[in-house]
């Protein structure tokens, strides 16, 4: 435990800094980085409650639509917008959350399926509202007013962006990491062990089931709607099935286990498709080549491999 | 009239097209008690195989046919020996094994036989016209080999020995073990019948729909929905809501238009969850 509290800062700091030192190309695969951070420590959220879900990029495109439709039919502002994004992801989870997080097991997981399958037919189908299969083009970026200086597009500098979404992700995250620290983390680890029990001793678990949910859920809203404004540019696709499964996959490979894991996942793993220049239609291939190497032979994930090191270390002469 | 009977004849083929991965689909759930994401691929590798040897090989399609049922089949016996097995009702971590052999074959059929879809030439030319209702004597007789396999299925689980050996595992894994079933073999065995009747479905219904690499994940996730209206393990009960689901289909498709219709679907998916989770036919299994 002592380790995340050096790492943490650590990384944030390496984010901090990163703009500087590194060129531009990478600025762009770092907000993506961030933002499928943000997500990927909401999802074991929801998985450290004894429930996986599969559609995890559900609420991400609530909270994109929701924002992006706001400011071009309403022309609303970028940070309302960004909240609203937030609150509607949130809000639909706890509704939703109420009804569905009862159902257990493997039903939780067709029900999210369903459900995010059911928001890309509704979008393509709502043509008329939402722009059908072709989406939302032109979503105006975010714009700061400063006293004195006067009002600052972000336009397409990426500088803001990454500092933008770099406040998201060290908001979002820190509150979920003390989330997982206090009292409600002991309830969700309970809840996954033996939901029967903690039912017995008197915790309300549909109560912390949907926490837990709508934690994550407002915090994929505003990544969603970040997202939107971040490209200009929204469409169904964008929340298909696919996402969730990446969504998945950078966690279970990062390791589900502990939040650093969540954290690290993302990082390893599109920094190192870029690094390997992994074309984009091949990467489904290799993440589900990597996932089932390490739910066969590492299911601690990534995150374990500095600790096996230590442990031969210590078992040798 | 006559379009109420073109559009349940439509809906007995789109059943047709789902009920055998769906049968083989429910039939894993009951025995290995887990999801295999990846069954809607052995769907589309049964008519990625037909594809490969009646058209790029130019076999015979029947030979074709066989060769990719039988090609599938040792891949899936494989698939259970060495990365399901080990998974058996630990059910988490089954999704996440599943899920990735999904993206595996999805990716890898797309990045080695491309984006197009393939067209397989049809076997059975000819159209049979009922008094004004015109139907393909391919769709006939495709949809006569799917009820075909329903009744070889369900024949096999109630009559024979290792059909009834697969049915207490099903219900009771222990106790059957116990009483002398190798659940071993009772694992692969049903992995098989799964799998060729998957295989068998794409193969068949490649000439009548085109085949192209997403086709996997679409069928897995409407066999879900007929597994989940059916009852998840029964498989008579998976044949069934097929059919339903077909129906749904094609009168919802026609009507009001296809998106609409996948609405329809998942929240009929969604509506049953809540209120009969364990679906209208099966038993309760503890997933």
């Amino acid at each position: 435990m002592s380790k995340e509290k050096v790492f943490f800062p650590g990384l944030a700091g390496v984010f901090l800094i990163v703009p500087w030192v590194l060129p531009e190309f990478w600025m762009s695969i770092l907000i993506s980085i961030m933002a499928m951070i943000v997500l990927t420590v909401g999802f074991r959220m929801i998985y450290s409650t004894g429930r996986l879900t599969l559609g995890h990029a559900f609420p991400v495109g609530i909270g994109a639509y929701t924002s992006a439709l706001l400011a071009t039919k309403l022309g609303l502002n970028f940070w309302l917008g960004l909240l609203a994004g937030g609150a509607a992801a949130g809000l639909i989870a706890l509704i939703l959350g109420y009804i569905v997080l009862r159902i257990g097991g493997i039903y939780f997981v067709v029900i999210t399926l369903a459900l995010s399958e059911i928001l890309i037919h509704f979008l393509v189908w709502a043509e008329p509202l939402t722009g059908g299969v072709t989406g939302i083009v032109n979503v105006p970026g975010p714009a700061i007013y400063i006293p004195g200086i006067g009002r600052r597009e972000f336009g397409y500098n990426l500088f803001p962006y990454y500092y933008l979404i770099f406040a998201i992700m060290l908001v979002s995250v820190s509150i979920m990491y003390l989330m997982e620290r206090s009292h409600i983390g002991r309830v969700f680890h309970a809840l996954r062990q033996n939901d029967l029990l903690a039912e017995h001793v008197g915790i309300n678990i549909t109560a912390y089931r949907v926490l837990a949910f709508v934690t994550a859920s407002f915090f994929a809203g505003i990544v969603g709607s970040f997202m939107a404004h971040y490209h200009h540019y929204l469409c169904p696709e964008d929340f298909h099935v696919m996402e969730s499964l990446f969504i998945q996959i950078y966690t279970f490979i990062g390791g589900i286990g502990s939040l650093s894991g969540a954290v690290v996942g993302p990082l390893v793993i599109i920094s190192g498709s870029e690094f390997l220049r992994v074309a984009k239609e091949a990467q489904p291939l290799l993440y589900g080549g990597l996932m089932l190497l390490v739910i066969m032979w590492l299911p601690g994930g990534v995150i374990t491999i500095p600790s096996l090191f230590q442990r031969q270390r210590r078992k040798g002469p | 009239m006559e379009q109420i009977i073109q559009m349940v004849i439509n809906g007995v083929v789109l059943g047709s097209n789902l009920v055998m991965v769906a049968m083989g689909f429910s039939l894993l759930i009951g025995i290995m008690r887990l999801i295999q994401f990846a069954h809607g691929e052995m769907y589309m590798l049964g008519g990625y195989g037909v594809w490969y040897f009646s058209v790029r090989l130019g076999l015979n399609y029947w030979l074709g046919l066989i060769l990719a049922v039988f090609l599938v089949a040792i891949f899936g016996i494989v698939l259970e020996r060495y990365f399901l097995r080990q998974f058996r009702e630990s059910l988490l971590p089954a999704v996440v094994v599943t899920v990735a052999w999904m993206m595996i074959l999805e990716t890898g059929a797309l990045l080695i036989f491309g984006t197009e879809s393939k067209s397989i030439p049809t076997v059975f030319e000819g159209v049979i016209n009922v008094s004004g209702i015109s139907l393909s004597k391919e769709r006939f007789i495709v949809s006569l080999m799917a009820l075909a396999s329903i009744g070889g299925v369900l024949c096999f689980m109630s009559k024979t020995r290792a059909g009834r050996a697969m049915r207490a595992v099903a219900r009771e894994a222990e106790t059957a073990s116990l009483m002398g079933v190798n659940i071993a073999s009772v694992l692969r065995l049903s992995m098989i019948i799964a799998t060729v009747l998957a295989a068998a479905a794409g193969a068949l219904m490649g000439p009548i729909f085109t085949m192209d690499a997403t086709v996997g994940v679409s069928m897995s996730v409407k066999a879900l929905v007929a597994i989940t209206l059916g009852g998840m393990g029964s498989v008579g009960g998976a044949a069934l809501a097929s059919y339903l689901l077909g129906m749904i289909e094609s009168f919802t498709g026609s009507l009001v238009g296809a998106e609409f219709a996948m609405l329809i679907y998942f929240v009929t998916l969604i509506l049953v969850l809540l209120i009969r989770p364990q679906g209208f036919f099966g038993f309760e299994y503890k997933l």
